[in-house]
């Protein structure tokens, strides 16, 4: 049983053998230099593309607000949520809606110096 | 079209800290694994053209990726990313492409006699017969004499398996051989 495995493994080895020595491909392999290189350009980009991703999505939001905004100015007939926004008794309306659109600031600015410092870290490397 | 295909956790080959290559040690482990791998990925894809992209897709993912810090592990570590990506087109190609050996891959003509080349002509239409993981157990196992553990780390499966799988890839190829009436002695 063992010798028939045996030979059983012996033939298996040389068919394998018989295709690894077949002649060898035609077409030049690339030069590992070029692609040492390709796979630093495309590191780079993966880079750049991390260090926007928060420029991105605060501009996405800063979008979805606009849009809310217009939405609600839309749905409100004009000038009236403006004037609901003057005559409100509370008086909290408009500066919680002014830090809103502070924060909104801030959200886009502090997206964009961490872009900034991801992008002169990676520099560094 | 090569889509991405996570590593995963389990091509952290070993206990020690995964380092960056070098420029110089990225080039000599390419100049002494790229021909090769490339006859690997042409053999289990059965496509020269997508071995070309895949050996190209394969060492750009090692150049970019923190490799083990044993240089004994590379070679298994650049097989089974240039497996994964071999299985993730399968997936993206459907079955039948992945168990189809094209013709390109056959055995080319202009070396050794005519009995020679309908031999081995045989020998690739055997080879193709084969599962993309059998052909590629057996080549790992015979062609490039990887060992159990090796074989393993290469393809992602545990030790203990490959030994029951390689046993079951050679009955069926010789089973093949058989019905092709290819036996040891056209071979020798």
């Amino acid at each position: 049983m063992k010798t028939l495995e045996s030979n059983e493994e012996t033939r298996i080895h040389g068919v394998v053998r018989a295709l690894r020595d077949a002649p060898p491909p035609s077409s030049e392999l690339p030069d590992p230099a070029v692609l040492w290189r390709k796979a630093r350009l495309l590191e780079a980009l993966e880079a750049r593309r991390g260090a926007s991703r928060p420029v991105q999505t605060a501009h996405w939001i800063s979008l979805s607000l606009a849009a809310g905004v217009l939405a609600a100015l839309a749905g409100s007939n004009g000038v009236s949520l403006l004037r609901w926004l003057e005559g409100s008794a509370s008086g909290l309306v408009l500066p919680l809606t002014l830090s809103l659109f502070l924060l909104g600031g801030g959200l886009v600015l502090a997206a964009g110096a961490a872009a900034g410092r991801n992008l002169a870290r990676r520099g560094e490397r | 079209m090569i889509v991405d295909v996570a590593l995963g956790s389990s091509l952290a080959l070993s206990g020690a800290e995964p380092v960056s290559v070098t420029q110089s040690e990225f080039e000599t482990f390419y100049r002494e694994t790229a021909r090769p791998l490339w006859g690997y990925l042409a053999r289990i894809c059965g496509n020269r053209a997508l071995a070309d992209d895949l050996l190209q897709e394969t060492y750009l993912r090692f150049c970019r990726a923190r490799v083990p810090a044993s240089r004994s592990e590379w070679r298994a570590y650049v097989y089974r990313i240039g497996m994964n990506l071999a299985a993730d087109w399968w997936r993206h190609s459907g079955r039948r492409a992945a168990e189809t050996l094209e013709a390109d891959v056959a055995t080319p003509e202009g070396r050794g006699g005519e009995s020679d080349l309908i031999l081995r002509q045989g020998l690739d239409r055997a080879f193709a017969a084969l599962k993309p993981r059998e052909r590629a157990l057996l080549w790992l196992a015979y062609a490039e004499g990887m060992d159990h553990r090796e074989i393993g780390r290469a393809l992602g499966l545990s030790r203990g398996s490959i030994k029951v799988l390689l046993f079951r890839a050679r009955r069926r190829l010789g089973g093949v051989l058989d019905r092709m009436g290819i036996g040891p002695e056209v071979l020798s």
